[in-house]
């Protein structure tokens, strides 16, 4: 149905090829996995099947892209959008209405379907994917598990024959991965061309058909699922692929808040919750007790207040109850919070304000004796050759790096991470855990995430907030 | 919703008239009425807290009549509040229904929904990014603010625009991968049309206004 | 690639006209909420404070037409937004002589783009000029006393308005001159220009 022939492409800004010489073929009703390194050029691909690439994207491209035989190349986005179908990553940036039923129409819409066509495709749409709950709503209030699905929703309105999946899973919850494997199954039962780009791979392995491994942009490997799971851990870590078992909290992590094991240590929480201004509480913290050195797990559904929590801690938000260094002493004002925690936020893009990763380091530190200082973390954190790069110019995982310098020359005792492994490959993900535990001596860590791979690697102990 | 549905066109013709109204130096209490009149269609939409919200706004404000200041708000109000009405009671794709059916082009629908998309997009981005800088440790406070006004606003600004143009590509792409543009006009699901509602309405606005203009006029 | 303004080209007006748009009624609402005195300097500083944003649009959307889309749609939903004060239609002139201006220099020339933004920021006089035609009758709907209205109207006067002008050009000038500073200190390292 869709082949890739010779195909390559170097986009216009970059001077290596993204793709090179792509030969392949995907049959009607197939499931293809796409397993590859950041930059290996999944996305590339992808962008070759709904035509972003040569009409949004541009750069110089030989070769061709065949679908049912006939040239993608000249087909516009828009024409090409009533067979293909595209769920994107963010779920923040992929809606263009407010309210989910006018999201819901919006293809149909653009397609100039007729209204009998848009009332059937409704009905089909929210008995086979379950969406029930979703219709009316308001999509800023929906978790990021309800948006994913309401976008998979919308893009499945319109019935193309072929869907293509940009790591849908990147943002979300075990239950939220759950209701997206129904979703995909389902899709799958249709019929449906399913091309999949993702790092997150546990829950697609009964799913797919194939799996092609990308390096370099070009396809190293085709393999089965099975072929997959006999990989040994050493083989599938040096290609830089994601544990293909369903993720599971190591048990020697959990531990319960509401009564604290020792009372020594060199952070106390206590009767910590969060009310909002009509009075109700979202969560609660009876006790929690952490000791410098330790990286501790922040757990929890999608929309259950984890980052309300982070918020909290670090005194941006007014959480009620006592934070203290230690048990008897006096509990620390948000103000003071504030001056020695530090975050990473789930969009580090929020975080970085001035035009030099250097200016950003030293910020709040006067130059003469720190440029030394910053230098050497900006070198122990891989960033020595972007001093000078605009912060907002560098890759995703390059701007976490750069906040958590500026984390570390600030001095800040506690640091909270927001999701930091979202989307990332193993590779960047065995990176960051690296880093996060070199810098744990001497501060408190909590780590929020959703990743029990990361949480397991790196977590001293862990928490579900309920 | 249980709601008086009017058609989108209908309010957009009341709005002016209410603005005729204000700019013709009317009497107040014709400009009274019309405040009275959106607190109804308020209601309607059984919007009862913002309504005593507001009404407790014009009377603390009024009370104040003194201050130069205050008349501007005497000005703007009852736009402001019948503003609000049509926010509230107009669904988006009945608003897209109605541009189309004023045949105004597609590149301007899309600004216009953008726009109405983006307006909360922009507030909490602005949050979320206020709260990343107080934590860096950027003084927010009015004297904070005096010290390096240039520099503060440089600090939110960049992140802000960043941010927001960034979501605007992806939503670029989002939107051209789900057809937006394949044809200059669009079909809807929903329906807008002028009913006896707006007849009544439309009724009861411009008998004010006549009711006004003869008030100034002094023949009442 | 193409000339003619896209799917995206419209999304960006949407977005940045959307920022115009609140930043616009914040810092003018604030300015006039301080003190009514400031009733002519407010567009100023809306124009100093808000360049930025339109340098970054002419960088970004080189097209025909654009800026002209921009300011007419902005001025039309002013218009809508007062409930219809004509005068501000007056804005349509600034708009129009902009995108000319602009153009002249292929969207490229940064003292016409600078030039074409002082007219573009006149469609703010329009906001003034309703003082001036209509001045009267909406201070007497607001209810003030014929005493408070002569006061109030002292201020409307022809020097004034002269002065105003000269402020909206000065910032728009200044406004664009630190427009051009951010776009090339950020915007265009960043990668969004």
């Amino acid at each position: 149905m869709i082949s890739f022939e010779n195909l390559s492409f170097r986009y216009r800004s970059k001077p290596e090829p993204a793709l090179k010489h792509i030969n392949l073929e995907i049959q009607k009703g197939e499931i293809v996995l796409f397993l590859g390194k950041s930059g290996a050029g999944k996305s590339t691909l992808l962008s070759m099947v709904n035509g972003l690439i040569p009409n949004y994207l541009e750069g110089e491209l030989s070769g061709s892209v065949l679908l049912n035989g006939e040239e993608l190349a000249s087909r516009s986005i828009q024409e090409l959008s009533k067979q293909v179908g595209s769920v994107f990553q963010n779920p923040k940036s992929q809606f263009f209405y407010l309210d989910s039923s006018d999201e819901l129409l919006f293809g149909l819409s653009n397609h100039r379907a007729s209204k009998e066509r848009m009332e059937q495709r409704l009905r089909a749409t929210v008995s086979n994917l379950k969406i029930e709950s979703l219709l009316e709503r308001n999509i800023f209030q929906l978790s990021g598990g309800e948006k994913q699905k309401l976008a998979c929703a919308s893009v499945y309105m319109t019935d193309p024959d072929i869907m293509i999946f940009d790591e849908p899973s990147s943002n979300l919850d075990a239950r939220a991965i759950e209701d997206l494997r129904e979703i995909i199954s389902c899709l799958k039962k249709e019929g449906k061309t399913l091309l999949i780009s993702e790092h997150r791979i546990y829950y697609l392995m009964d799913l797919i058909d194939r799996i092609v491994y990308m390096e370099d942009g070009r396809i190293e490997a085709m393999m089965s699922a099975r072929q997959l799971r006999a990989l040994s851990d050493e083989e599938r870590q040096t290609m830089g692929i994601r544990s293909p078992l369903v993720p599971t909290l190591d048990e020697r992590l959990k531990i319960d808040v509401r009564i604290a094991r020792e009372r020594r240590g060199d952070l106390w929480i206590k009767d910590f919750f969060y009310a909002y201004p009509r009075g109700k509480v979202l969560w609660k913290i009876p006790e929690l007790q952490c000791q410098k050195g330790e990286i501790i797990g922040i757990l929890g559904e999608n929309g259950v207040g984890k980052t309300t929590l982070a918020y909290a801690i670090s005194g941006i938000l007014k959480g009620r109850g006592e934070i203290k260094r230690d048990f008897s002493g006096p509990a620390l004002r948000a103000r003071v919070r504030r001056k020695i925690c530090s975050m990473i936020m789930q969009d580090v893009n929020h975080q970085l304000f001035l035009e030099t990763v250097q200016k950003e380091l030293l910020f709040l530190s006067k130059k003469e004796e720190s440029l030394a200082r910053a230098r050497k973390i900006a070198e122990q954190l891989d960033l020595s050759e972007f001093l000078e790069a605009h912060p907002l110019s560098l890759s995703g995982g390059q701007k976490q790096r750069v906040v958590i310098a500026s984390a570390i020359m600030d001095g800040r005792e506690i640091i909270l991470f927001d999701e930091p492994t979202s989307g990332l490959d193993f590779e960047s993900m065995e990176k960051v855990s690296e880093l996060i535990k070199s810098i744990a001596k001497d501060r408190i860590i909590f780590v929020i995430s959703h990743d029990y791979e990361f949480i397991n690697k790196i977590c001293t102990r862990a928490f579900f907030l309920k | 919703m249980d709601r008086f549905a009017l058609d989108p066109r209908t309010k957009l013709i009341l709005l002016l008239i209410i603005g005729l109204a204000v700019f013709s130096y009317m009497p107040t209490y014709v400009i009274d009425i019309y405040i009275f009149l959106s607190f109804i269609l308020l209601l309607l939409c059984q919007q009862y807290k913002s309504v005593l919200d507001y009404f407790a706004l014009y009377c603390v404000v009024e009370v104040l009549l003194f201050q130069g200041m205050v008349n501007l708000f005497t000005i703007l109000f009852p736009i402001f509040v019948f503003g609000r009405y049509m926010v509230i009671s107009t669904r988006i794709s009945e608003f897209s229904l109605a541009l189309e059916k004023l045949k105004v082009p597609l590149g301007i629908q899309i600004i216009l929904l953008v726009m109405i998309r983006y307006f909360p997009t922009i507030k909490s981005e602005f949050r979320s990014i206020f709260n990343a800088m107080r934590l860096r440790g950027v003084n927010f406070s009015p004297i904070g603010f005096m010290r390096h006004p240039v520099k503060t606003v440089e600090y939110l600004y960049v992140p802000l625009v960043y941010s927001l143009i960034k979501t605007g590509d992806e939503l670029s792409v989002a939107a051209l991968t789900r057809g937006l543009g394949l044809y200059e006009s669009r079909t809807y699901l929903v329906e807008i049309g002028f009913t006896y509602r707006d007849r009544l309405i439309a009724f009861i606005y411009l008998a004010v206004l006549v009711f006004g203009f003869l008030g100034k006029g002094g023949a009442l | 690639m193409k000339d003619k303004m896209q799917v995206k080209d419209y999304i960006t007006v949407g977005v940045v006209l959307a920022i115009y748009f609140i930043g616009f009624n914040f810092i003018a609402g604030a300015l006039v909420a301080i003190s009514s005195k400031f009733l002519f300097v407010a567009q100023g500083a809306c124009s100093l404070i808000l360049a930025p944003l339109y340098m970054l649009f002419i960088a970004k959307v080189q097209k025909k037409w654009a800026i002209l889309i921009f300011g007419v749609v902005m001025v039309t939903l002013v218009f809508i937004a007062t409930g219809g004060a004509w005068p501000v239609l007056f804005g349509y002139v600034g708009v129009i002589i902009a995108e000319f201006v602009s153009r002249s220099g292929n969207y490229r020339s940064f003292l016409k783009n600078n030039i074409a933004y002082i007219f573009f920021s006149y469609w703010s006089l329009g906001l003034l000029l309703v003082y001036y035609f209509m001045g009267e009758n909406v201070l007497k709907t607001a209810g003030l006393t014929d005493q408070q209205i002569i006061d109030w109207m002292q201020a409307i006067t022809i020097r004034n308005l002269v002065l105003g002008i000269v402020i909206i050009a000065l910032c728009s000038f200044v406004g664009g001159l630190i427009g051009r500073a951010m776009l090339k200190k950020h915007f265009e390292r960043a990668g969004i220009a």
